[in-house]
């Protein structure tokens, strides 16, 4: 560049890199700044995360995991790296702010601009030796602030959150309303005890209790219990719910020994039959059924029963026991004849099923432990018999030995009948007890029924007459209004013929007078005059507006010269009633003339005094009687308001357009009216 | 062979323009009261090269701002009150049939009051739109066209022309065409009341006060070059390209209430001003600040209200204002 015709020499300046080293230098402590601010929000953000991390992982949170917890540091903390790292502003951030704090006006920034250029003007290089000096004097402290801390608040819920997790004490989760209790115990499948904690959805703090209760019983039930596995499992549960009410294990703990207990239960589920519900209590229920005596009993029950049932409804049900009893199953038949009962229960009678049932008591009669025992006295008798024959004889014979060891067979046999006797006296026992609930419940339905056929019966028929008496009185209700609708109709209809006979009445006695008048000798004139006092007494005077005075003059000045063409009649009567109904004749006369518009015709005569018009007022009740609504669109739906403006403005607008043209509005005045009809133009 | 000329350096220039205008505006403010807007305006658009349209109420000084800027300037002053019944003639000149010295009947121009350096046109709007275009012709192109000769105006040419807010009755507004050859509108304000104890203590008085001539129009022409080598860097520039993109639809308020934006000349004018400004602030580089500064004055007449905005009663200025608050200083801002 030329400038006073010395070439310059192009060197960098001095104050270029005065400027980019201060500039750099507010870079660094920017970044720093920035950065350990970063810094300081990413270690609170940890500082909570791990708090929560340590809550939830000492709480045995299901997905709370060792690897969730490493992965999600990892992630956090890559993160937050990169993050603390891309605080760096670039030159000319740090440029612009500079210029925004110390009120540069540009400075800094016009400056990087200009130094870019290849070949720097004198106003370059002034403006960049103007910034150097204007930047040297900068004290950056100011500008940068102070060391910008993240907010206290957030700083003590981090550290809060970091305490409460660490040290949350063990204590606080024995106390705490956990369901891992009630799951954990659930597992155990005994009857009562689960039972007695699943029943609450959480256990509360005051329920530890009845957890203490929960151990007291499952010790007594494991005591009655003879198996020795389902012993030790119990003692197990019972050690568990001890650990747990004296707070010696922690809940991961206690979910990890529920879970192993769950697992030990699973296996030993073969001991525990699974139609648990149907077994009779634990002390009987653990000995397996003993099928000779249930198929003795089973043969024995369906024999006497072969009466019974074929009373018994036919169908799957008596199928169903048919098969029980040939499969010796004794419950399943309980359960059938129940079935039964209830089927039955409307077509069997109370005889048959109390025949059912003595033949059960006698067949129970039948196993008596007496003819047991006396068969297992005579069996021992004969057994001690011959042993002692072979003591003294030295030996038995062939014959002998097969008797004896046919007699110990049968005295074996008749030992376990008679263990088994209390089960099947039992089994018989619990299946007669269900056959006289069936019976008592069957009698109970019964009666039942009986109660309940009346009742509906008796409450539809109240129903019933309720409704008809209701719609009687809707009707009857309905049937006057059509009849006092119909009277009114009716006295209307003969108030109108009544009002019109009288018309009729009065018009004939009028045509009377008339013709009476008529007949006179008083002149024409005479009358008028006397019609004209009359009037003038009585003070009636057409109504209306002036012009329907004249009109009504008129009127009658037609009737007047219409009379007067004609040889006419007379009017001659003085009497009151025939000067009355003349002035009457006259109102109307003019009331009616005054009416028309333009007055009557008079072409066309006299007014015709049968055709007066009449005004009557009928009284009614305000809002009775037919409303008729009718909405008329056709303006609205044919668009004729918008129409009809936009006709106007076209209009108009023209108007204005050659009113302008023609000069005859002021040319100052024209942007005026322009503009107005710019505004007003239709949108 | 010419010698070159030696340029002192710019720092010295820039010195010596200070000083300068600081004369000047101290000669200034002995006659003129307050109006330090004003005046500052008047003075950028003098020394760039601009036309400043005047409005205010009668009797706040535009016509005594505007004799004294001549005053001490030493530039001559003419004054034109704009009436109905003005012809272009009355502006430019015309030919007169004149005698010569042979005794031959000639034509010779006479000029009109348009040929000085500073002009005052009082009440612009109340001249026929023939006579107001004889005068923006002379602005723009500083010539004037006679018959068929052409006289070129002297140098500096400067125009300050004036309108009456109040009377609009009979008055022809000026077309927007012709608003944009003005660089700055000013509004003069009604002087505070401490203005007013000063004004009364110096006018009725039995001294007249005078002022000086401090420069010449060489030195304005000279500080006119200076100006316009200051650097003004992109985003500067960029922010008064964005501020006028602004008035045509590029921001909320400009949508809802300008029917029609500003011109490139608003651009130009936006930029040369704040050099100017920026050099009289003693700062070689132009800053945003001098840009927003001076939109008001730049743009408050290039651009035009619609019925909505006359309807909500909203004014240029405020539509001004909030365009300078929607559109920020640097659009690529990263922190």
């Amino acid at each position: 560049m030329r400038l006073g015709g010395k070439q310059r020499p192009q060197k960098p300046l001095k104050a270029w890199t005065v400027v980019l080293s201060r500039i750099q230098k507010l870079q660094r402590r920017l970044w720093t700044r920035e950065a350990g601010r970063r810094l300081q929000l990413l270690l609170c953000l940890c500082a909570l995360l791990s708090g929560s991390a340590a809550l939830l992982y000492r709480n045995a949170t299901p997905w709370m995991t060792e690897a969730l917890i490493v992965g999600l540091t990892a992630a956090i903390g890559a993160i937050g790296v990169l993050w603390v790292a891309s605080c760096r502003p670039s030159v000319r951030e740090t440029a612009r702010l500079l210029d925004i704090f110390a009120a540069g006006q540009d400075r800094a920034l016009t400056a990087l601009e200009l130094q870019s250029a290849a070949t720097p003007s004198d106003w370059a290089r002034h403006q960049v030796q103007q910034t150097a000096k204007w930047i040297q004097d900068i004290e950056p402290k100011p500008l940068l602030g102070l060391w910008s801390a993240p907010p206290l608040s957030l700083v003590v819920i981090a550290a809060l959150s970091l305490i409460a997790g660490m040290m949350t004490p063990t204590q606080w989760l024995t106390n705490s309303k956990q369901k891992a209790y009630a799951i954990g115990l659930r597992c155990t499948a005994l009857p009562e005890a689960p039972r007695l904690v699943a029943a609450s959805t959480t256990l509360s703090i005051d329920e530890l209790d009845l957890l203490r209760r929960d151990a007291e019983l499952i010790r007594s039930i494991a005591s009655q219990v003879n198996e020795r596995e389902t012993r030790k499992w119990l003692k197990r549960v019972q050690h568990l719910i001890e650990d747990v009410t004296e707070g010696r294990v922690d809940k991961r703990t206690a979910l990890e020994r529920i879970s192993s207990l769950r697992n030990a239960k699973r296996s030993a589920d073969s001991i525990l039959s699974p139609q648990k519900a149907a077994m009779p209590p634990p002390a009987t229920a653990s000995k397996p059924p003993n099928t000779q005596t249930d198929k003795a009993i089973a043969k024995a029950l369906s024999a006497a029963m072969t009466k019974a049932l074929t009373i018994a409804p036919n169908g799957p049900a008596r199928r169903a026991l048919q098969q029980a009893a040939k499969r010796s199953d004794l419950g399943a038949m309980g359960r059938l004849l129940q079935k039964l009962a209830e089927r039955a229960q409307n077509t069997m009678t109370d005889k048959q099923l109390e025949r059912w049932i003595k033949v059960a008591e006698k067949y129970a009669g039948q196993i008596n432990p007496k003819t047991l025992s006396k068969k297992f006295d005579g069996l021992r008798k004969r057994i001690e018999r011959l042993q002692r024959k072979r003591a003294q004889q030295g030996g038995l014979s062939q014959s002998n030995v097969r008797r004896l060891r046919r007699s110990r067979r049968q005295l074996a046999q008749l030992q376990k009948k008679a263990g088994d006797l209390p089960a099947a006296k039992y089994q018989l026992q619990r299946l007669q007890r269900q056959a006289k609930r069936a019976v008592t419940q069957m009698r109970r339905n019964q009666r039942q029924a009986s109660r309940l056929n009346q009742a509906p019966r008796n409450a539809a028929e109240r129903e019933l007459r309720r409704q008809r008496r209701a719609q009687n009185r809707r009707s009857i209700g309905q049937q006057l209004k059509r009849a006092a609708q119909q009277l009114r109709r009716q006295s209307a209809a003969q108030r109108a013929r009544q009002a019109k006979r009288v018309a009729r009445d009065r018009m004939q006695q009028l045509r009377q007078a008339l013709a009476r008048s008529g007949r006179s000798q008083q002149s024409r004139r005479d009358f008028e005059r006397q019609a004209r006092a009359r009037r003038a007494q009585t003070g009636q005077r057409a109504k209306g507006p002036s012009s329907n005075n004249r009109r009504a003059r008129a009127g009658r000045k037609g009737a007047r010269t219409a009379r007067g063409s004609k040889s006419g009649f007379k009017l001659g009567s003085t009497s009151s009633d025939r000067s009355s109904r003349m002035s009457m004749l006259r109102r109307a006369a003019s009331r009616s003339a005054g009416s028309q518009a333009g007055g009557p015709d008079q072409s066309k005569g006299p007014v015709n005094p049968t055709k007066i018009a009449r005004t009557e007022s009928v009284a009614g009740v305000h809002g009775k009687g037919p409303t008729i609504k009718k909405v008329f669109t056709d303006a609205a739906r044919h668009g004729f308001a918008k129409k009809g403006w936009r006709v106007v403005y076209a209009d108009y607008s023209e108007v204005a357009e050659e009113m302008l043209d023609s000069e005859s509005i002021p040319i100052g005045k024209e942007s005026i009216v322009r503009r107005y009809f710019e505004l007003i133009r239709p949108r | 062979m010419e010698k070159p000329q030696s340029h002192p350096p710019i720092e010295d220039r820039l010195a010596w323009v200070q000083s300068q205008i600081d004369r000047l505006t101290g000669a200034i403010s002995e006659v003129i009261v307050g109006q330090k807007e004003v005046v500052e305006g008047t003075l950028i658009g003098l020394f760039t090269g601009g036309h400043i349209l005047l409005e205010g109420v009668p009797g706040v000084g535009k016509t005594l701002l505007v004799r004294t800027l001549s005053d001490a300037l030493d530039l001559s002053f003419s004054r034109v009150q704009f009436t109905p019944d003005l012809m272009p003639t009355d502006i430019v000149g015309t030919h007169i049939l004149n005698v010569s010295d042979e005794g031959e009947r000639v034509f010779s121009f006479r000029p009109g009051p348009v040929f000085t350096h500073i002009l005052l046109a009082d009440e612009v709007n109340r001249a026929t739109p023939k006579t107001q275009s004889a005068l923006l012709e002379a602005m723009a192109e500083q010539r004037v066209t006679v018959g068929t000769e052409t006289h070129s105006l002297q140098a500096p040419f400067f125009v300050m022309a004036t309108q009456n807010p109040l009377e609009m009755e009979g008055t022809y507004p000026l077309p927007e065409a012709q608003l944009d050859r003005f660089m700055f509108k000013l509004q003069v304000p009604f002087p505070s009341r401490a203005d007013l104890h000063t004004i009364v203590e110096r006018t009725v008085a039995p001294e007249v006060v005078s002022v000086q001539p401090v420069m010449t129009g060489a030195d304005i022409l000279e500080i006119r070059r200076l100006a316009l080598g200051c650097p003004c860097a992109h985003h500067v520039t960029d922010l008064a390209i964005r501020l006028v993109e602004a008035t045509h639809g590029g921001a909320t308020t400009a949508q809802k209430y300008l029917r029609a934006g500003a011109s490139p000349r608003a651009v130009q004018a936006l930029v040369v001003g704040s050099k100017m400004r920026a050099i009289f602030d003693g700062r070689a580089n132009v800053s945003t600040e001098d840009i927003r500064a001076l939109t008001p004055a730049v743009l408050s007449h290039r651009v035009l209200l619609n019925f909505d905005a006359e309807a909500d009663g909203v004014t240029p200025h405020q539509v001004i204002d909030a365009l300078l608050k929607e559109i920020p200083d640097d659009s690529k801002s990263t922190m």
